[in-house]
Protein backbone atom coordinates (compact mmCIF):
# COMPACT_ATOMS: atom_id res chain seq x y z
CA UNK A 1 0.00 0.00 0.00
CA UNK A 2 2.06 2.89 -1.42
CA UNK A 3 1.52 6.72 -0.99
CA UNK A 4 2.06 8.23 -4.17
CA UNK A 5 1.85 12.29 -4.67
CA UNK A 6 -1.29 12.56 -6.85
CA UNK A 7 -3.98 10.41 -8.05
CA UNK A 8 -2.18 11.05 -11.72
CA UNK A 9 0.96 9.40 -9.83
CA UNK A 10 -1.24 6.69 -8.80
CA UNK A 11 -2.80 5.51 -11.93
CA UNK A 12 0.52 6.02 -14.00
CA UNK A 13 2.41 3.17 -11.61
CA UNK A 14 -0.70 1.31 -12.84
CA UNK A 15 -0.82 1.31 -15.44
CA UNK A 16 3.07 0.44 -16.08
CA UNK A 17 2.62 -2.45 -13.78
CA UNK A 18 -0.59 -3.37 -15.67
CA UNK A 19 -2.46 -3.89 -12.69
CA UNK A 20 -6.25 -3.77 -13.13
CA UNK A 21 -7.72 -4.37 -9.60
CA UNK A 22 -6.77 -1.44 -7.20
CA UNK A 23 -7.98 1.03 -5.17
CA UNK A 24 -7.25 4.83 -5.22
CA UNK A 25 -8.04 6.31 -1.62
CA UNK A 26 -7.90 9.92 -0.75
CA UNK A 27 -5.56 11.24 1.92
CA UNK A 28 -8.66 11.77 3.93
CA UNK A 29 -10.17 8.40 3.62
CA UNK A 30 -6.98 6.45 4.15
CA UNK A 31 -5.75 8.70 7.02
CA UNK A 32 -9.70 8.19 8.53
CA UNK A 33 -8.93 4.14 7.91
CA UNK A 34 -5.92 3.78 9.93
CA UNK A 35 -7.30 5.77 12.90
CA UNK A 36 -10.36 3.62 12.76
CA UNK A 37 -8.35 0.68 12.48
CA UNK A 38 -5.04 0.96 14.97
CA UNK A 39 -6.41 3.62 17.41
CA UNK A 40 -6.63 0.80 19.84
CA UNK A 41 -4.21 -1.36 19.26
CA UNK A 42 -2.22 -0.67 21.91
CA UNK A 43 -4.70 -0.94 24.48
CA UNK A 44 -5.60 -4.16 26.68
CA UNK A 45 -8.89 -4.92 25.35
CA UNK A 46 -7.68 -4.57 21.49
CA UNK A 47 -9.52 -7.25 19.40
CA UNK A 48 -9.20 -8.00 15.78
CA UNK A 49 -12.20 -6.30 13.76
CA UNK A 50 -14.88 -9.23 12.51
CA UNK A 51 -15.87 -8.81 9.22
CA UNK A 52 -18.85 -7.31 9.79
CA UNK A 53 -17.42 -4.69 11.71
CA UNK A 54 -14.63 -4.12 8.96
CA UNK A 55 -17.12 -3.87 5.96
CA UNK A 56 -19.47 -1.49 8.11
CA UNK A 57 -16.35 0.37 8.06
CA UNK A 58 -15.33 0.67 4.51
CA UNK A 59 -19.03 1.37 3.87
CA UNK A 60 -18.44 4.22 6.51
CA UNK A 61 -15.82 5.89 4.94
CA UNK A 62 -17.77 5.63 1.21
CA UNK A 63 -14.78 3.02 -0.08
CA UNK A 64 -15.29 0.62 -3.30
CA UNK A 65 -17.83 -1.66 -1.83
CA UNK A 66 -16.79 -4.48 -3.96
CA UNK A 67 -13.02 -4.05 -3.86
CA UNK A 68 -13.96 -4.19 0.32
CA UNK A 69 -16.23 -6.84 0.02
CA UNK A 70 -15.00 -9.67 2.54
CA UNK A 71 -17.68 -11.95 2.01
CA UNK B 1 -2.98 -18.54 34.05
CA UNK B 2 -4.50 -20.44 30.85
CA UNK B 3 -2.97 -19.52 27.14
CA UNK B 4 -5.95 -16.55 26.73
CA UNK B 5 -4.45 -14.88 29.95
CA UNK B 6 -1.12 -15.17 28.94
CA UNK B 7 -1.38 -14.50 25.53
CA UNK B 8 -3.21 -11.24 26.73
CA UNK B 9 -0.60 -10.48 29.41
CA UNK B 10 2.11 -10.29 26.67
CA UNK B 11 0.30 -8.46 24.28
CA UNK B 12 -0.28 -6.06 26.94
CA UNK B 13 3.65 -6.00 28.10
CA UNK B 14 4.33 -5.49 24.11
CA UNK B 15 2.05 -2.46 24.06
CA UNK B 16 3.42 -1.50 26.84
CA UNK B 17 7.29 -1.39 25.59
CA UNK B 18 5.77 0.58 22.24
CA UNK B 19 4.44 2.80 24.26
CA UNK B 20 6.37 3.74 26.91
CA UNK B 21 10.08 2.95 25.56
CA UNK B 22 9.54 3.06 21.86
CA UNK B 23 10.40 -0.45 20.93
CA UNK B 24 9.04 -3.43 20.14
CA UNK B 25 10.15 -5.84 22.13
CA UNK B 26 11.37 -9.45 21.63
CA UNK B 27 11.13 -12.91 23.35
CA UNK B 28 13.63 -12.32 26.00
CA UNK B 29 12.61 -8.92 27.03
CA UNK B 30 8.72 -10.15 27.76
CA UNK B 31 10.39 -12.93 29.55
CA UNK B 32 11.78 -10.64 31.81
CA UNK B 33 9.75 -8.43 32.30
CA UNK B 34 7.25 -10.62 33.12
CA UNK B 35 9.02 -13.01 35.18
CA UNK B 36 8.10 -16.72 33.05
CA UNK B 37 10.25 -18.81 30.94
CA UNK B 38 11.07 -17.96 27.55
CA UNK B 39 9.56 -21.10 26.71
CA UNK B 40 6.44 -20.02 27.19
CA UNK B 41 6.75 -16.33 25.95
CA UNK B 42 7.94 -17.69 22.64
CA UNK B 43 5.14 -19.97 22.59
CA UNK B 44 2.45 -17.25 23.18
CA UNK B 45 4.06 -15.29 20.13
CA UNK B 46 3.86 -17.88 18.08
CA UNK B 47 0.37 -17.99 18.84
CA UNK B 48 -0.31 -14.61 18.13
CA UNK B 49 1.67 -15.00 14.86
CA UNK B 50 -0.71 -17.23 14.18
CA UNK B 51 -3.45 -15.28 15.06
CA UNK B 52 -1.97 -12.35 13.04
CA UNK B 53 -2.09 -10.03 15.50
CA UNK B 54 1.51 -9.28 14.72
CA UNK B 55 3.91 -10.41 11.67
CA UNK B 56 6.41 -12.56 12.84
CA UNK B 57 10.04 -12.39 11.36
CA UNK B 58 10.63 -15.72 8.73
CA UNK B 59 11.73 -18.21 10.47
CA UNK B 60 11.15 -17.20 13.80
CA UNK B 61 8.42 -16.21 16.16
CA UNK B 62 10.34 -12.70 16.67
CA UNK B 63 8.24 -9.62 15.66
CA UNK B 64 8.71 -8.25 12.38
CA UNK B 65 5.74 -5.54 12.78
CA UNK B 66 3.36 -5.70 15.41
CA UNK B 67 1.17 -3.32 12.70
CA UNK B 68 1.36 -0.69 12.30
CA UNK B 69 4.67 -0.63 14.48
CA UNK B 70 7.79 -2.13 12.21
CA UNK B 71 10.89 -3.25 13.81
CA UNK B 72 12.89 -2.79 11.15
CA UNK B 73 13.77 0.64 9.06
CA UNK B 74 11.59 0.67 6.37
CA UNK B 75 10.87 3.68 3.35
CA UNK B 76 7.69 4.85 5.79
CA UNK B 77 9.55 6.98 8.38
CA UNK B 78 6.61 8.40 10.80
CA UNK B 79 7.36 10.71 13.83
CA UNK B 80 5.07 10.86 16.84
CA UNK B 81 5.21 10.98 20.95
CA UNK B 82 8.95 12.61 20.70
CA UNK B 83 10.17 9.41 18.50
CA UNK B 84 10.56 7.83 15.05
CA UNK B 85 9.29 5.19 13.69
CA UNK B 86 8.69 2.79 11.03
CA UNK B 87 5.83 1.20 9.25
CA UNK B 88 5.51 -0.99 6.44
CA UNK B 89 3.14 0.37 4.07
CA UNK B 90 1.13 3.90 3.73
CA UNK B 91 -1.87 2.32 5.66
CA UNK B 92 0.16 1.50 8.64
CA UNK B 93 2.64 4.72 8.69
CA UNK B 94 -0.55 6.95 9.11
CA UNK B 95 -1.67 4.55 12.25
CA UNK B 96 1.11 4.99 14.27
CA UNK B 97 0.23 8.60 15.79
CA UNK B 98 -3.53 6.99 16.56
CA UNK B 99 -2.33 4.53 18.20
CA UNK B 100 -0.31 6.43 19.86
CA UNK B 101 -2.73 8.74 21.05
CA UNK B 102 -1.05 11.63 19.59
CA UNK B 103 -0.26 13.72 16.34
CA UNK B 104 2.92 12.84 14.34
CA UNK B 105 4.47 13.58 10.76
CA UNK B 106 4.81 10.57 7.76
CA UNK B 107 7.70 10.74 5.56
CA UNK B 108 8.04 8.63 2.56
CA UNK B 109 8.26 8.97 -1.04
CA UNK B 110 6.15 8.55 -4.46
CA UNK B 111 5.87 5.48 -5.41
CA UNK B 112 5.71 6.33 -8.68
CA UNK B 113 8.25 9.52 -8.64
CA UNK B 114 9.99 9.02 -5.64
CA UNK B 115 9.41 12.50 -4.92
CA UNK B 116 8.97 13.16 -0.90
CA UNK B 117 6.36 12.82 0.32
CA UNK B 118 4.92 14.79 3.44
CA UNK B 119 2.31 14.33 5.57
CA UNK B 120 1.03 15.80 8.92
CA UNK B 121 -1.44 13.66 11.25
CA UNK B 122 -3.76 14.82 13.44
CA UNK B 123 -5.56 14.00 16.03
CA UNK B 124 -8.64 11.84 14.94
CA UNK B 125 -7.77 11.28 12.00
CA UNK B 126 -6.96 14.21 10.14
CA UNK B 127 -4.45 14.84 7.98
CA UNK B 128 -2.73 17.99 5.97
CA UNK B 129 0.18 17.51 3.43
CA UNK B 130 1.64 19.91 0.69
CA UNK B 131 0.45 17.67 -2.45
CA UNK B 132 -2.74 15.98 -3.10
CA UNK B 133 -1.66 13.05 -2.12
CA UNK B 134 -3.15 9.55 -2.03
CA UNK B 135 -3.02 6.01 -0.92
CA UNK B 136 -2.85 3.34 -3.33
CA UNK B 137 -4.04 -0.24 -2.27
CA UNK B 138 -2.78 -2.91 -5.03
CA UNK B 139 -5.07 -6.27 -3.51
CA UNK B 140 -8.83 -6.56 -3.29
CA UNK B 141 -9.57 -6.40 0.63
CA UNK B 142 -10.53 -10.58 0.45
CA UNK B 143 -7.36 -11.22 -0.36
CA UNK B 144 -5.29 -9.34 2.49
CA UNK B 145 -8.08 -9.63 5.18
CA UNK B 146 -6.67 -12.64 6.80
CA UNK B 147 -3.74 -10.64 7.56
CA UNK B 148 -5.29 -7.08 8.72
Amino acid sequence: MLLFRSEEHARRWRERRRLTDTDILTLRQAAALAHAWYQRKLSADWRRHTVDEAEALFTELGLDPEFWRLH
Amino acid sequence: MDEAELDREVRVAIARAIRERGVIPRVADVAAELGLQSSSISASFARMADGHVFIARKGSHEIYAYDPFCADPTDFLVRAGGREWWAICGWDALGIPPALGTTGTVEARCGDCEEPIHIDVGLAGTTTTSSGAVLQVGLPAREFWTVM
